[in-house]
């Protein structure tokens, strides 16, 4: 690793990380996971949530049928399912994770029999137009937890790469923004091909490149 | 009145058929679960925290006992 200081890794190890690695010289910036204030927040929501319910359905038994072991029944069952959603929303926080290296972004979540998706940004094959720091209430705000949105301006369309709730979401933006205005640099520097783009819905043309302004010589 | 009391019968039994497929679709969730869960922690190479783990066993093995306490009641009650 050349660049230590330009290093940022929160609760993953080396192993993790370097199997998503694909380029040669490719090197870390940053790692990591969504902080674990969001998880316990979820988890709690869940928890009261289906106590909740599972009072709600063994009272109806209770009410209607006057069956104290079917509304006992009918309790455990909704607790069960709570526990079924808890423990996928912890599989989920385990295995949901950003790594940025100096060639993409990448983004893993992985939903155990619902979903598994790995989401990679090339930053040498866009141009990043915003990097926006979102904090919002107090405990994140003492904690230092919030969301990193990355718009990308791409040839023919607009779109956003959000990584969310994260520790030391300013520290990650400045570290991308130094990354992004790098490789932005150095692909300027070796192709400047202006495009002329046409957008489906409307049907017009887009012009995509650099308009110098003013007189020039 | 015994139609009535049939048809109480009849609902009872119906709730209690639903609440064991629902334990079983529970626990077979849960099995599936785990193995996905195993399986990815040996491709990411990701070791996921103890507590995740006890706590998926303890889920498969509560909606399994679930299961079993169902049949009873189903059968024999």
């Amino acid at each position: 690793m050349k660049n230590k200081e330009f290093f940022f890794k929160d609760r993953l190890t080396d192993s993790q990380i370097e199997k998503f690695k694909l380029f040669e010289n490719e090197e870390l910036i940053f790692a990591c996971r969504e902080h674990w204030l969001p998880l316990v927040f979820r988890l709690l929501q869940t928890f009261f949530l289906g106590i909740f319910m599972a009072a709600a359905c063994s009272s109806i038994f209770i009410l209607l049928i006057h069956n104290i072991v079917l509304a006992a029944s009918a309790f455990f069952l909704v607790m069960l399912i709570t526990g079924m959603i808890s423990v996928r929303v912890l599989v989920h926080w385990s295995f949901h994770m950003y790594i940025a290296t100096n060639k993409q972004i990448i983004e893993v979540h992985y939903n155990p029999l619902i979903s598994h998706a790995i989401n990679s940004v090339l930053l040498d094959q866009i141009r990043c137009t915003e990097i926006d720091v979102e904090m919002y209430g107090i405990i994140p705000e003492l904690l230092g937890i919030g969301n990193v949105e990355i718009t990308f301006d791409r040839p023919t369309h607009k779109e956003e790469f959000i990584i969310k709730d994260i520790r030391s979401p300013r520290t990650i933006a400045n570290l991308l923004s130094a990354q992004i205005h790098q490789v932005g640099n150095s692909n300027r520097q070796q192709t400047i091909q202006p495009l002329w783009a046409r957008e489906l819905k409307t049907n017009k043309y887009r012009f995509i490149g650099d308009v110098n302004y003013g007189y020039s010589s | 009145m015994d139609i009535q009391a049939n048809l109480m019968n009849a609902i009872i039994t119906t709730i209690k058929i639903i609440f064991l497929l629902a334990g079983g679709i529970i626990a077979l969730i849960h099995y599936f679960q785990i193995k996905e869960a195993n399986k990815m922690e040996r491709k990411m190479s990701i070791t996921l925290p103890a507590a995740v783990h006890f706590s998926m066993t303890v889920q498969l093995v509560v909606s399994l006992i679930f299961v079993f306490a169902s049949t009873i009641y189903l059968f024999i009650f």
